[in-house]
């Protein structure tokens, strides 16, 4: 009974974010204009067939800038998180496995950083490095290093000590096999619902970088620079808010829909 | 090593970290000959599991030697002991793999012979270990064992968490692989009634230290130290 029900909210989150997905990259083949042609005449224009989602202050087809806005933020977001993934997971299988002064050092340094919010580490990144969404993804990447490598450490420390990882290194499996090939499948549930729990926060992030200005920077566009820049028009223009704030919601729902309960723990172990 | 032994450990001393004047292991000799089945006895606690640690290599002895042809290890607990995210048949490649075999097929061949020798029925390769009964994961950790062609067998309470019948199963099975491979097998276990089933000659240990050794029947039926005969008796056998 519990199954169905993670299983079947799994399923609803996949499909929030596959749609949201598909919307997004439907905009490469047919957007209906150039997000950043500007029209004077159609200003802040309504929703009406021509423009489905209205225009913006300077006259942009909202729907083709929400596609594009999307697109970015979907960039930002797997872009950081995979940079944060890969870098966090080697460190703290690294971490976890061998332990010793080094893992005690690296940790003492994760502690520290752990304690700083991460939207406040990218922004000290971006005030050293400057802008832009390379920079950006870099900054965010980074800023969610610690969280995964404190996750993969405790996990590796927890599996270091089964007697298959004993059994392995009978058997005469080096240390990059027993780590990478023999340890990292049984962490991968939890790396793979860390994945979702911080694809959403970089979202998120994304929109706060770009509330303070650090973020993707104008003409380009992303949900959060779309909604920072609707707040000025929230009650002359709500639709300039409400379209890429809904893809925003749909997409956080989704992912978070997706890592709850486990949901991916059921979806990748065949039988329990 | 000499030519008679495939294993040769000689006053063995081992010392967990932080426990300085408490050796676990004391002055531990033994000799394991080819086709021998040594059986080692002891209450909980005694040091048997380190023994077997420190004589594969996985712990590093303080100070004494291990002379040990080439070693393969039956954990004790086979849920810990089979990897939870790798298939039968995955586990089984691996080992090979590790052996240096690289072709597939000849490994795919091994594999079905294994399953035979012990006695593993063919649709259970793809099954994780999770989906696999107590001695149906003994047998798949006997042949990881045997396919890394060892010439020493440690085998370390390979059949103390299964029912009766299983565990005769699996300790027939264990006699006849021994003996058509002359495997040099090492049997811990606190069950003194398989040990006199499966082995040649039994060890028995206490507290770090062996404090009896003999041939089987000598042992069983004519014991000298005053804990083997409180062994014995404990397990219900009348050796008086
Ligand atoms: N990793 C460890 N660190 C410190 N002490 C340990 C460790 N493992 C075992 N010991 C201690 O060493 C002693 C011997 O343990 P060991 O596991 O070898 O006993 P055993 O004879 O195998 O017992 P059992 O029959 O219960 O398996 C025990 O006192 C135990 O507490
Ligand atoms: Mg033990």
């Amino acid at each position: 009974m519990k199954k169905t029900t993670t299983n079947k909210n799994f399923m609803i989150g996949f499909c929030m974010v596959l749609a949201v997905l598909v919307f997004a990259l439907a905009g490469l083949v047919f957007a209906p204009f150039d997000p950043e042609e500007m029209d004077a005449a159609s200003k802040l224009a309504a929703p009406s067939l021509k423009h489905l989602f209205g225009c913006d202050n300077f006259g942009r087809d909202i729907l083709s800038r929400v596609q594009q806005g999307t697109r970015m933020t979907l960039l930002i977001g797997l872009g950081s998180t995979a940079i944060g993934a890969v870098i966090g997971t080697v460190l703290g299988a690294v971490m976890g496995y061998f332990g010793g002064l080094l893992d005690e050092a690296l940790m003492r340094i994760i502690d520290v950083l752990f304690a700083i919010p991460s939207i406040l580490l990218a922004l000290i990144f971006i005030s050293l490095f400057g802008t832009g969404t390379f920079n950006v993804i870099l900054a965010l990447g980074f800023a969610i290093v610690p969280s995964f490598a404190k996750m993969v450490r405790t996990e590796f420390m927890k599996q270091r000590e089964m007697d298959y990882v004993k059994a392995a290194k009978l058997m005469g499996a080096g240390r990059g096999r027993i780590l990478f090939v023999h340890i990292l499948p049984n962490v991968m549930p939890t790396l793979l619902n860390c994945v979702l729990i911080s694809l959403n926060n970089a979202v998120l992030a994304e929109a706060g970088m770009s509330f303070l200005g650090i973020g993707v920077q104008p003409p380009q566009a992303s949900l959060g620079r779309m909604l920072s820049e609707a707040q000025g028009y929230l009650q002359t223009a709500p639709f300039y808010t409400i379209f890429p704030g809904l893809v925003m919601i749909i997409m956080l729902l989704g992912f978070g829909l997706m890592s709850e309960g486990g949901g991916l723990k059921d979806a990748f172990r065949r039988k329990s | 090593m000499t030519n008679e032994y495939l294993c040769n450990v000689q006053n063995l001393f081992f010392t967990y970290g932080g426990k300085k004047n408490n050796p676990t292991l004391e002055d531990v000799s033994l000799q394991l000959k080819k086709g021998e089945i040594l059986g080692l006895v002891g209450e909980s606690g005694s040091g048997k599991s380190t023994l077997a640690k420190v004589m594969t290599g996985l712990f590093k002895e303080d100070s004494g030697t291990v002379e040990c042809g080439k070693t393969a290890m039956i954990f004790q607990d086979s849920y810990s002991a089979l990897n939870p995210a790798k298939t039968v048949e995955w586990l089984l490649h691996e080992v090979q793999r590790l052996q240096g075999v690289k072709d597939k097929a000849t490994r795919q061949k091994e594999i079905l012979k294994m399953l035979d020798a012990v006695e593993l029925e063919e649709q259970y390769l793809n099954h994780y270990p999770s989906e696999l009964s107590g001695g149906q994961r003994q047998r798949v950790m006997i042949a990881m064992a045997l396919l890394s062609k060892p010439e020493v067998l440690i085998a370390d309470e390979p059949v103390s968490a299964l029912d009766v019948t299983v565990q005769k199963q699996i300790v027939s099975l264990l006699k006849r692989l021994s003996h058509k491979r002359n495997l040099a097998v090492l049997f811990i276990s606190h069950d003194l009634r398989t040990v006199y089933e499966l082995c040649n000659r039994v060890i028995v240990m206490k507290n770090g230290k062996i404090v009896e050794e003999g041939a089987k029947n000598a042992l069983y039926f004519n014991p000298k130290e005053e804990y083997t005969k409180a062994l014995l008796t404990s397990a219900g056998i009348d050796w008086e």
